[in-house]
């Protein structure tokens, strides 16, 4: 029944409320597991779906992601490694010469949202930076963001640079001068224009 | 006989924010400034900053305090006059004088030929510049789309694009600049045309259009350019372009506070670095789609944030910068038609000293040269509304309609050959009847402005650059200019 009011919780974006609930879940017993994939990432598929239907805006899916996250800081020091919460690793960042991170910084939120492990390097990223970061944090996926048509060259070089670390990870490319078409001259394996395609992306590239 | 009215000097105009609203935003940008700061990320500013009075903290934040703003909105010219590439006036940028042109960089273009979208080239910048020469409501060029990676190293296309549209047009130019060597080198080229620095300074012919980041950061280049240009006397639109909800909050007065905010800094570096050099006002704020996560062109709140920003341009007595002519559609169909007309009817009523992005569609990624025809006949036609109405005898005509009388006509009256002519026609716009419509080819309005475009382009000649001053140029850029 509790599980329940938990999913309410994310769904009015009551943050308190998960967190409480959790506890109360928690301390009484019920299998971690359950309050984990039923109550909250539960919540966020349902979130999902009603953001892909139009229903719920962009700043509504951050709230929720929010109250989930809140939920999920409860449960982390009890989580065993394979109950992890975790879909997978991302890194992103912007690139080298670009200072630019508002569409980057909505799409680290709504990967985190979405259940993704969210490594945010920043802006103004060198290839190195990229690598390192990868091979630090096991990535599954490196996502590279630019504005600026003068720093795309930049991209070519860290998708490149991933490629040559012999890493597992997969490079992903946007921002607003951005293309499929440049994407796939330069070797990505995967473009998006906008923030929510940016996710499904990451669920299909991750599944592989 | 004295008579009881007079003629007044009135120009039609929007007013949306009163004078304490508009008070009320300024105070608002003096707390954000010395509670807040802005990140400044270039040394040479931040001791410009620090020496004239400013707070520099860690980490590149400066707070301003507020007589360093007033002292550099009373130091800031209140007039800019812009010349053509001859050293003629062509624009100034004064009280509500209103000026129309392309915007900068899409990567995309409308193709004239097959009416695709495709990636922009040369051959695209050399168009536009040539379009906007011969359109007589345009006054200023753009290079509205770029040189493409095959054509030019993308670390130099700003100055080849520059050149191109020196090339091809004598109206005064709207220019981006990559980085600090290319707006020298822009700078460069711009005193070969004039003949020298203090030529240019006297009758410049060009404006940079150079952006802070939202929120209130001012990035190493931009800081740059800033200063090149207050050092250089190059008129600079210093102009942010907050994204409501996004990366300013999600109320129209607050996205106007804080991008006040943003370029009231850029104003006082500016004016520290030289005193008296031209600034124009600006901003942007358009909502953030909170469906779509797409930063939105057009829309009410575009209008509303523009409009808004003239007022605190007019209230600073400083010209501003807007945008006009554009839309989000991807393609010249109604919604951009539309689009068009209410943004030009924004910037015209505003009063705008330099309205910029006519021509843009797919919210500034796709240039499109019927787009620009089509804003040029609705200029005309706003240009036609803001003369206003004149009452005065003659006008008011009581002795031709006492004359006339009732059930008379006034088509063989003097007075109708005296004034029948100040109505407006349409160059491209359809007012026949059905059936001479039908005769003449039964075309809509984007048949009507492609060709257009095509006779345009095919006629017009613009005044060549002299010999040795195009090789000059070309000495500068270290290639030939025309590359088609």
């Amino acid at each position: 029944m509790s599980i329940k009011e938990i999913t309410q919780g994310v769904l009015t974006f009551d943050a308190a409320k998960v967190k409480e609930l959790t506890q109360t879940e928690l301390d009484a017993g019920t299998e971690i597991n359950s309050i984990l994939n039923d109550g909250l990432i539960g919540a966020m598929d349902i979130v999902g779906k009603k953001f892909s239907d139009g229903e719920l805006f962009v700043p509504e899916m951050l709230q929720a992601a929010k109250a989930m996250k809140a939920g999920l800081e409860v449960l982390k020091p009890h989580l065993s490694s394979e109950a992890v919460a975790s879909k997978g690793t991302i890194i992103i960042g912007t690139v080298k010469g670009d200072l630019h991170d508002i569409g980057k910084n909505l799409v680290a939120m709504m990967m985190e949202g979405a259940g993704f492990d969210v490594v945010d390097l920043g802006v103004d990223i060198d290839s190195d930076k990229f690598v390192k970061a990868a091979v630090e944090h096991n990535a599954g996926v490196v996502a590279i963001s630019a504005l600026l048509t003068t720093t795309m060259p930049a991209m070519k070089a860290t998708v490149i640079a991933v490629k040559e670390a012999g890493i597992a990870a997969k490079t992903i490319i946007g921002g607003a001068p951005v293309t499929e078409a440049y994407a796939d001259q330069i070797g990505a394996d995967g473009y998006s224009d906008d923030a929510p395609g940016a996710v499904e992306l990451v669920r299909k590239l991750m599944a592989t | 006989m004295l008579a009881s009215y007079f003629n007044a000097q009135i120009r039609p105009r929007f007013q949306l924010l009163s004078q304490d609203q508009i008070k009320q935003i300024h105070l608002a940008s003096l707390d954000i400034l010395e509670r807040t700061g802005v990140r400044v990320m270039l040394q040479e500013a931040l001791d410009l900053l620090e020496k004239a009075g400013a707070w520099v903290l860690s980490e590149n934040m400066v707070k301003i305090p507020a007589h360093l703003v007033e002292e550099a909105l009373r130091s800031a010219p209140s007039r800019i006059a812009i010349y053509d590439r001859n050293g003629s006036p062509a624009m100034n940028f004064e009280g509500f004088n209103t000026y129309f042109g392309p915007g900068t960089d899409t990567p995309f273009v409308m193709d004239i030929e097959t009416g695709e979208r495709r990636p922009t080239k040369g051959l695209d910048v050399s168009r536009v510049a040539r379009l906007c020469d011969a359109l007589p409501n345009i006054d200023f060029v753009a290079s509205m789309g770029g040189v493409s990676a095959e054509e030019c190293d993308p670390h130099l296309s700003d100055r080849l694009n520059f050149a191109l549209m020196l090339s091809n047009t004598t109206k005064p130019i709207l220019f981006t600049a990559w980085s600090l060597e290319g707006l020298k080198d822009i700078h460069r080229m711009a005193s070969v045309i004039c003949g020298g620095q203090k030529e240019f300074e006297l009758k410049p012919f060009m404006i940079h259009y150079a952006e802070p980041i939202t929120p209130l950061q001012h990035a190493p280049e931009s800081m740059q350019k800033l200063l090149f240009c207050a050092e250089k006397r190059i008129p600079c639109a210093y102009v942010s372009a907050p994204i409501m909800g996004a990366t300013s909050p999600a109320t129209i007065a607050g996205t106007v506070a804080l991008q006040n905010a943003e370029f009231l800094s850029g104003l006082v570096i500016s004016q520290l670095k030289r005193k008296g050099t031209p600034i124009l006002y600006g901003g942007g704020g358009t909502p953030m789609d909170m469906k779509t996560s797409v930063n939105i062109y057009g829309g009410p709140e575009a209008f509303l944030v523009h409009v808004a920003d003239k007022e605190m341009a007019t209230y600073y007595g400083l010209p501003d910068f807007n945008t006009g002519g554009c839309s989000d559609a991807k393609v010249l169909d109604q919604q951009a038609g539309a689009e068009a007309s209410l943004s030009l009817i924004q910037a015209g009523m505003a009063g705008s000293s330099m309205v910029h992005d006519v021509g843009y569609l797919e919210s500034g990624l796709t240039a499109s040269c019927e787009m620009i025809v089509l804003s040029d006949e609705l200029i005309d036609m706003f240009k036609h509304i803001l003369k206003g109405v004149t009452v005065d005898a003659e006008s008011l005509a009581t002795d031709v309609i006492n004359k006339v009388g009732p059930g008379g006509n006034y088509l063989q009256e003097k007075h109708t050959m005296r004034h029948f002519r100040s109505v407006w026609y349409p160059k491209l716009f359809d007012r026949a009847n059905h059936k001479r419509w039908t005769e003449g080819g039964g075309k809509d309005l984007l048949k009507v402005l492609n060709e257009r475009v095509k006779t345009i382009l095919g006629e017009h000649k613009p005044e060549p650059l002299a010999e040795n001053v195009e090789e000059a140029i070309e000495g500068i850029l270290g290639s030939k200019i025309n590359i088609e």
